[in-house]
């Protein structure tokens, strides 16, 4: 019945004109819920009301304006069954209608939801493909390890280096791979104590590992830990940068630093040469002790130049070594016929650059070679010459002793208008910036003070 | 050993070559007879039997010091001298026999003294 009343005006309409073919009515209308309560104030007695309504909810009322209340009377039940009957389809209808509400918010819901979702996954797949990508443009090789060492995931780079593909490396070790170095800590163990909880001591590494072709790759690792959500460790993360070329161009470096060392030696012991060419066509002896001097200035100087090439280290080297080669030196050419000079260098272990190394060395060719022109007599006397070294947060310290007749009377070093003299001075307080201290009251001592050079 | 002796250095860079022998010389050491490579020293070491050999072991050429030292037996006395370290050689002076190895800057009175 209420399928073809679209509205509840319409509903209504139509009942309200079925009971007016009632006996005793004049009249029936309908009114809506909110019209009620105004009707109600009305105070008019010939209007009967009868709510239609199904629990708490008003449908409204029906109205109906008696003519005859003795002929109406019986029908009073009826019309009352019939608002009930009434509020009984429109609640269902509400009801049907709400359900569909409900469905219909229900599906928008999902809809919206089911687009959150795919947005939701588009982005992680996209943020899982960029992570793909970071990772495959990675200059870096990347391994992921399980506790066992065992290579879980692997980036294109490892391919690349290792020569094996990922089906080649993921499964195996990685310790099938890196090749332990002699001496070096022992991988397994490192690894070990990594896994145990030791994440500091094993996070930087140089291991070279073993490609396929055979050859050996320098990479330079970095090792973390990987745990899960609850803090347990899982495995390692390795990344690592081959540093094969970059070795090679240090060592090919290192190699023709040597060589330019090597050549500067040899072009000053061609120098040396050419001053004894020289010399030798010189008769005032005056001048042949001058260029004699120079020749051991530059002899200095070259030695210099073989320690360095000749240095584990290019940069530095045994400054007590050099020394002690340059004062037998200096003393093997003593031709004279005085007692021998023994000559002794002891000290620290006193590393020097090129920039320290050539001004000390000069220094060194001075002191030496006046002690033998100057400081001792053909009186037999045990002769000899002690240097000791020593450095600390003041610098290196040089101190310089012999044992010949100490400076003559009146003697001030610092005015002493001599080459030699000069050279010390302006050496070590103004070049090195540090301090000379002359004693010539028992033998010879001078004590030199200095900061290293920089290089 | 102040009588006349006959020294044959060898040694391609010819300034170092004159100098010694000058250092030499004016010292009334010897005759001194120089060659910068090794066909020219085995050439004096024929005609003139020198006592002597000064030779650097590094030559501009297709057979070094070590070399000629190796074909050669009459010598007194054999100083050789090189640019590097003793230890870069250790192999082959295992081969020869010498009696001083200098290593370069020389000094001239150092290598007289050897001689002495």
């Amino acid at each position: 019945m209420l399928g073809s009343f679209d509205t509840k005006e319409a509903l209504f309409g139509f009942l309200c004109r079925g009971l007016e073919d009632l006996p005793g009515i004049r009249r029936v209308f309908y009114q809506e819920p909110v019209q009620y309560a105004h009707t109600q104030k009305q105070e008019v007695p010939s209007l009967k009301l009868f709510p239609v309504h199904m629990r708490d909810r008003s449908y409204g009322q029906i109205c109906c304006e008696i003519e005859d209340a003795t002929l109406f009377q019986p029908y009073t039940g009826y019309i009352q069954n019939i608002c009930f009957m009434t509020a009984v389809l429109l609640e269902e209808r509400r009801q049907r209608w709400l359900n569909k509400k409900h469905q219909e918010e229900l599906e928008r819901r999902v809809v919206e939801r089911t687009r959150e979702l795919e947005e939701e996954r588009t982005k992680a797949l996209y943020e899982q493909v960029r992570a793909e990508e970071y990772l495959e443009a990675s200059e870096a090789l990347i391994l992921e390890l399980e506790t066992t060492f065992r290579i879980v995931r692997i980036n294109k780079q490892v391919e690349n280096v290792y020569g094996y593909s990922s089906e080649e490396l993921i499964g195996r070790s990685t310790l099938d791979f890196i090749v332990q170095i002699e001496g070096k800590r022992d991988i397994r163990t490192a690894f070990e104590e990594m896994i145990g909880g030791d994440n500091e001591t094993f996070a930087y590494n140089e291991n070279p590992i073993r490609t396929k072709s055979g050859e050996l790759r320098y990479i330079s690792w970095h090792n973390i830990l990987r745990r899960d959500s609850k803090g347990e460790v899982k495995g390692i993360l390795s990344s690592g940068i081959d540093v094969t070329e970059r070795r090679r161009t240090e060592k090919e470096k290192d190699i023709l630093l040597r060589e330019v060392h090597h050549r500067t030696k040899n072009n000053m012991h061609i120098i040396i040469s050419l001053l004894s060419l020289q010399m030798a066509r010189i008769e005032n002896p005056e001048l042949r002790q001058i260029m004699k001097d120079m020749r051991k200035r530059i002899f200095a100087m070259a030695l210099v130049h073989n320690k360095l090439y000749s240095a584990e280290t290019i940069a530095r080297f045994s400054f007590v070594d050099y020394i002690r080669e340059l004062g037998t030196n200096l003393i093997s050419s003593v031709t004279s016929p005085m007692n021998p000079i023994a000559f002794q260098v002891q000290g620290e272990e006193v590393e020097v650059n090129l920039e320290t190394a050539v001004p000390c060395a000069l220094v060194i060719n001075e002191i030496v070679t006046n002690s033998i022109k100057h400081a001792f007599t053909e009186e037999p006397k045990e002769n000899s010459i002690f240097i000791y070294l020593s450095e600390n947060d003041a610098g290196i310290t040089i101190d310089y002793r012999d044992t010949g007749k100490g400076l003559p009377e009146g003697f001030i070093p610092e005015r002493s208008q001599s080459l030699g003299m000069q050279i010390i001075h302006s050496i070590i307080q103004d070049q090195l910036g540090g301090s000379v201290r002359f004693n010539g009251s028992d033998g010879l001592r001078i004590l030199m003070n200095f900061s290293r050079k920089r290089s | 050993m102040s009588h006349a002796l006959k020294i044959l250095i060898l040694e391609d860079e010819m300034i170092e070559a004159l100098s010694l022998k000058m250092e030499f010389e004016t010292r009334g050491m010897g005759e001194v007879f120089i060659a910068s490579t090794y066909k020219k020293a085995m050439e004096i070491y024929r005609k003139e039997a020198p006592e002597v050999a000064i030779v650097d072991i590094n030559l501009n050429d297709d057979k070094n010091g070590i070399d000629f030292i190796s074909a050669t037996s009459t010598f007194n006395k054999v100083i050789l001298l090189s640019g590097y370290r003793i230890d870069l050689y250790e192999e082959e002076l295992k081969q020869i026999s010498f009696d001083h190895y200098l290593e370069k800057p020389i000094d001239a009175e150092q290598l007289v003294a050897c001689l002495r």
